[in-house]
């Protein structure tokens, strides 16, 4: 039946025949309370819940036992173990998309990054996760390439766009540069998924892939710079930027970095004092969300580019900026700044509470050229940055460390 | 104790195409003598703390190199 899934290191795969077995193994039990390391057993135990109409919860494999208090209430809840009954054997491929199908109201409990430390509840059912699933004989044979925690929302949608189609779902979050060379390459992947920070790791490219057809970019800001190195590598893929939340799943798609408002939105999406806001109605129904007249905040800066139709670049998020003595900075401004200098590869913002001013910024540097100096960097940002945005203190470093999600880290 | 704090007034000093100091006088005025502003009181901080554990700012207003050294020293 095919490959399933790929987890490139150890370079493991398994195939849709082994899901099935799985599934079917006598006795089989599932926990409806997931948190493993294993990418397998984590889509395999999702799949049996949702054969089961079964609730699930999932959550990441780095959770601290505080974390995991806040998420469960009960620690002991992971130990929970569900006997798996199939509605309806299941021995095909078509059995084992229709058992998923006839599951619409079945739910999954995920749990977004939180900025403010403790992880944030969202819940979605079967019809708000599959939203922007696309199926057809254009995917027949396709690859997918994941950057995406595959237990967040993206990864999530990844797998399942995967799985509908019968695609194998290679795992890449996590891994390192050689590995994920190796593997577009090994399983010829065809559609990759991931955040700017992903693709940032990546650069320099070691060599051309020809046979990559789309690739997709969310979770972060967007920038053409990427879009140009993603270009020379992948000369014959689609590039997407893709705007998603864990609220919400998918919303806009984009070829560079405006995202246009379709007419089914158009009443659904506002943008008030420069923020993104959503319709309740789009939103997946989690108690923790808090709306103001039925319109729930995204916490984005946007940028408007037009009115009618209303289109839009985003900006930040708000909850990013970092306070140093009253001034607000953005670190994705001075991250762009810093990556422009031609021996920079890549950079890392990030506060460091202070006494004098609250914060003072710190960054970490991957530099390209090994003469490169903190003083270099330092006048290189003074020419486009205000005093009080400039890093005042710079370590020099072999990996540019990224959060749960695959975005860029601001803790220190 | 005071030649690493004269180095790192000195790397805040450079930062700032300041001349360099040949040494610290303890009645020095971190504002007004070695010309740090907010900011670079600050990274001041910052690298006194990573050098001696110690936050000199903790609970309140420091002004003179004296005045760290008794924090420091406490």
């Amino acid at each position: 039946m095919g490959p399933f899934l790929v987890e490139p290191s150890p370079g493991k795969v398994t195939t849709y025949s082994d899901l099935v077995k799985w599934l079917n193994a006598p006795g089989q039990f599932f926990s409806p309370f997931v948190k493993t390391e294993s990418v397998f057993l984590l889509f395999a135990n999702v799949i049996a819940s949702l054969v089961s109409d079964y609730p699930v919860t999932i959550l990441d494999t780095d959770f601290s036992p505080a974390e995991i208090k806040a998420c469960l209430g009960e620690p002991s809840a992971l130990d929970v173990k569900v006997k798996l009954r199939l509605s309806r054997p299941i021995s095909t491929f078509e059995d084992l998309i229709e058992s998923c199908r006839a599951k619409q109201n079945w739910r999954i409990t995920l749990f977004t990054s939180g900025t403010a430390g403790i992880p944030k509840k969202v819940e979605h059912t079967f019809a708000s996760l599959t939203r922007e699933v696309r199926t057809g004989a254009k995917y027949e044979g396709a690859v997918w390439g994941s950057g995406y925690n595959p237990t967040h929302i993206a990864g999530l949608q990844v797998f399942f766009q995967a799985l509908m189609n019968h695609n194998c779902y290679v795992n890449l979050f996590g891994e390192d540069r050689e590995v994920i060379f190796d593997a577009l390459e090994r399983y010829q992947i065809t559609h990759l998924s991931a955040t700017p920070s992903f693709y940032r790791l990546l650069i320099p490219f070691n060599r051309v892939y020809s046979h990559l057809q789309r690739l997709s970019s969310g979770g972060e800001k967007f920038s053409l710079a990427i879009k140009n190195h993603l270009h020379e590598a992948f000369p014959n893929a689609k590039i997407l930027n893709i705007y998603a939340s864990t609220e919400a799943g998918t919303l806009f798609a984009a070829r560079g970095e405006v995202f246009e408002v379709k007419s089914r939105f158009r009443n659904l999406v506002k943008i008030e004092n420069g923020r993104l806001l959503l319709a309740d109605s789009l939103l997946a129904s989690s108690s923790e969300i808090v709306l103001a007249d039925g319109w729930y905040d995204t916490g984005d800066v946007v940028e408007v580019v037009s009115e009618d139709p209303l289109s839009f670049k985003f900006v930040r998020r708000e909850s990013e900026l970092i306070n140093v003595g009253g001034n607000r900075v953005d670190p994705n401004e001075v991250e762009a700044i810093l990556r422009n200098h031609p021996q920079v590869r890549n950079a890392r913002v990030f506060p460091k509470a202070n006494s004098v001013l609250g914060n003072i910024l710190c960054c970490e540097i991957l530099k390209s050229d090994e003469h490169l100096t903190e003083k270099d960097l330092r006048e290189h940002l003074s020419k486009s940055l205000q005093n009080f945005k400039v890093p005042r203190i710079y370590t020099f470093v072999d990996q540019i460390s990224s959060s749960r999600t695959g975005k860029i880290s601001r803790s220190k | 104790m005071k030649e690493k704090l004269l180095e790192i007034v000195n790397i805040i000093r450079d930062n700032k195409q300041l001349a360099r100091l040949e040494n610290l006088n303890p009645k020095d005025d971190l504002r007004t003598d070695l010309g740090l502003d907010s900011l670079d009181l600050a990274e001041f901080t910052v690298r006194v703390e990573s050098e001696f554990g110690v936050d000199v700012f903790s609970d309140g207003l420091v002004n003179s190199i004296d005045e760290v050294l008794f924090k420091l020293e406490k």
